[in-house]
């Protein structure tokens, strides 16, 4: 009896030693099939990239609430991703109200906030997370990383996009949340006639109106100085900006780029799509190719002390309609008149200092790409993301970031009283009705016998 | 044929030749239907756009729970009433091992969870009929609860093989499982050091993923593991009878 027992402790625990090792195996190397349609559970390349840079250690510390389970296991999911994606994070899920040592020393007082804490040569870099979604954990990691954030100046006051617009096709609401899941603090300016001295970078997104001298000359000498400035000009951009632009050589060409071969289902075929990017600049392609509703090409010329190049082209088979026929429909090509593609649609222009650090100016020929109802669209949130890190950083993260989910209380599903009654019948009353029959024919048998 | 097979095929006749498996079946398929249109209004009217976050994970949490309500009472007669009856000292004197024993009872249970399940699944394919949708989530919600009911069956038969009494392998079944769903709950309760360890090993926690469309090898591996333990462990049960002399 003694040895019977010994021996079956020795089994089970022998057991539950090989399952163990199993477990730890597949614990160490964690592997997931993520089924959802959005890969809602799968980092985006773009954080994957950013994670690939992290050079020493991370620290990411969650306080959770001990009593909002839901909250707690959406944040531990989310950040055990960054886990196993990355051996330098490492994760620490504590209870806020069973941590006050912890919490005090990371200067934390609300449940749900992550801290995300790095070591550098200056001392250890923190920064806290109110909200842990993708964007702002990817964000704090870039800036602990050694991507500080920069502060980013939207000029209004000329009918420009509006950072705090959240109409479809006017506002830039969902451009300013990119914006800051890349690492920057965006702002809004009116008027460009003072330049704030923590501006890192200022964007022209979609002047429709003139500057007044003072500001187009405040912000030519910006540059000059240094500053970077990010210039979205639609077709019809006004002349101020025209004559601001040509300061630095670039020349827009008012005209509008005609796509047709290129045309998504349900477009005009005036949308562009950005076919090459100067491997220079942007040595890694990005995977989605950036749409442009309505883009005017744009041509360089040589300016003393500037280096400039052209930073995105157009296919071939798109055409310029050098006097913008097509505004209601596709109009033929004219061969002597219009200009057949490749177009020049994007431009950098980098201008000397010395030793100094140079001043640069990045233009795109379209700005609508960046309204909330098109910056989803193909690679239009990789390009944004593109243009502002070349304008005012050294590096280039060109993976494609995160397209948000689809937003709303309402569902996208619409089941008729019809439809609701068939799924009642069929989901709740037909199995169990079936299985009931066959109880009753199964005891009827059994009696009978 | 081989024994294990003969076993289960016996042991289907005597369930579906009675009325329990068909009365599980019936209010789990019922129960799981009532979920899944509930869940579904839900998300019509209020549940966002997300079908997998909206209604998949809500519908598979739902199912989750009736699996832990049913399953028990499936396996609880499982060897306790043989015991019971007295049938398993006469299957002792046949030349058959107890792991055929085991694995033809554990096999004949998860066939009337399988079929059980595969009834439930009338539901999402009368509204993918309707409007298409995303198969992927379903797919990995179905996995989880698969896997999920695997380890209950065998939780179930182990604590069958310990008892005569039917009542009692149910409760032992329901202690096991609910602990392991409660034990969770609240972690404030429990010391810094257990705490991760318990919600590692939760079987509710490790069905997560899967209800939100995601299959991961941990999970998997967590829950095939507690299947093999738990197996392992009515083996032992069953084997116990040579030290206790029964036989």
């Amino acid at each position: 009896m003694r040895r019977a027992v010994v021996l079956l402790v020795v089994q089970t625990a022998t057991l539950l030693a090989i399952l163990a090792c199993v477990l730890f195996l597949a614990v160490r190397n964690p592997s997931r099939l993520d089924l959802t349609p959005e890969r809602s559970f799968t980092l985006s390349p773009y954080t994957r990239d950013v994670l690939e840079r992290l050079k020493a250690p991370v620290d990411i510390t969650v306080f959770y609430s001990s009593q909002e389970g839901a909250i707690r296991r959406a944040m531990s999911d989310l950040l055990t991703l960054y886990r196993d994606a990355s051996p330098r994070v490492r994760l620490h899920m504590l209870d806020l109200d069973r941590s006050p040592g912890a919490a005090e020393r990371l200067g934390v007082s609300d449940y749900n906030v992550a801290v995300v804490e790095a070591p550098r040569e200056s001392g250890v870099r923190r920064t806290q997370i109110d909200l842990v979604n993708e964007d702002n954990v990817t964000a704090a990691l870039l800036e602990v990383a050694g991507m500080p954030t920069l502060t980013a100046y939207f000029v209004g006051g000329h009918g420009e996009r509006d950072i705090r617009n959240t109409d479809d096709r006017l506002g830039a609401g969902e451009a300013a949340r990119a914006l800051a899941a890349e690492g920057f603090r965006v702002e809004r300016l009116t008027g460009a006639a003072g330049i704030p001295a923590d501006a890192d970078l200022v964007v022209l997104a979609g002047a429709t109106r003139d500057l007044r001298p003072p500001e187009v000359d405040a912000l030519a000498a910006w540059v000059k100085d240094g500053g970077h400035l990010l210039v979205f000009a639609d077709p019809g951009t006004p002349p101020s900006i025209d004559g601001l632009l040509r300061r630095f050589g670039v020349e827009l060409g008012n005209d509008l780029v005609v796509d047709d071969q290129a045309r998504l289902f349900g477009t005009d075929g005036l949308a562009a799509r950005i076919a090459y990017l100067n491997q220079q600049l942007v040595p890694r392609e990005p995977a989605a190719e950036a749409l442009l509703p309505l883009a005017q090409s744009l041509r360089l010329a040589d300016v003393p002390g500037m280096r400039s190049e052209y930073l995105a082209v157009t296919g071939e088979q798109t055409w310029a309609d050098v006097d913008k026929r097509t505004g209601g429909g596709v109009a033929p090509f004219r061969p002597g008149v219009d200009r057949r593609g490749p177009l020049p649609v994007g431009a950098v222009v980098t201008v000397e200092r010395g030793d100094a650090p140079p001043g640069r100016l990045v233009v795109l020929g379209d700005a609508d790409f960046m309204t909330n109802l098109h910056l989803s669209v193909l690679g239009n949130r990789d390009l944004l993301g593109l243009l502002a890190s070349l304008t005012a950083r050294d590096e280039l993260v060109t993976a494609p970031r995160r397209r948000p989910a689809a937003e709303g209380v309402f569902s996208g599903l619409a089941l008729t009283a019809r439809e609701a009654r068939i799924v009642f019948w069929v989901a709740v009353a037909g199995p169990a009705l079936l299985f009931a029959l066959g109880g009753l024919v199964a005891v009827r048998r059994g009696a009978r016998a | 044929m081989t024994v294990a097979w003969r076993i289960c095929r016996r042991e289907l006749a005597s369930l579906f030749g009675g009325s329990l498996a068909w009365v599980l079946a019936a209010v789990f398929t019922l129960l799981c239907g009532y979920f899944f249109w509930a869940d579904l209004a839900f998300f019509v009217l209020f549940g966002g756009s997300n079908l997998p976050a909206g209604l998949w994970r809500y519908v598979f949490l739902d199912f989750r729970l009736v699996a832990l309500l049913v399953v028990p009472l499936l396996t609880m007669r499982l060897l306790a009433e043989e015991r019971k009856l007295g049938t398993l000292e006469l299957l002792w004197t046949l030349p058959v091992r107890d792991r055929d024993v085991l694995a033809g009872k554990f096999a004949a249970a998860a066939i009337v969870y399988v079929t059980m399940l595969a009834a439930t699944l009338a539901g999402p394919l009368a509204l993918w009929s309707l409007h298409p949708f995303a198969l992927g989530p379903v797919l990995a919600g179905y996995t989880g609860m698969l896997l999920l009911g695997l380890a209950f069956i065998a939780v179930g038969l182990a604590a069958s093989a310990i008892t005569e009494n039917q009542v009692v392998a149910a409760m032992l079944a329901y202690g096991v499982l609910v602990f392991s769903w409660f034990a969770t709950w609240n972690e404030a309760a429990l010391p810094d050091a257990v705490a991760p360890i318990l919600v590692f090993c939760s079987l509710f926690d490790r069905f997560y993923g899967f209800a939100q469309g995601v299959i991961d090898v941990r999970d998997v591996t967590y829950l095939l593991a507690v299947t093999v333990l738990f197996a392992f462990l009515a083996h032992r049960a069953l084997g116990a009878r040579a030290w206790r002399g029964t036989i």
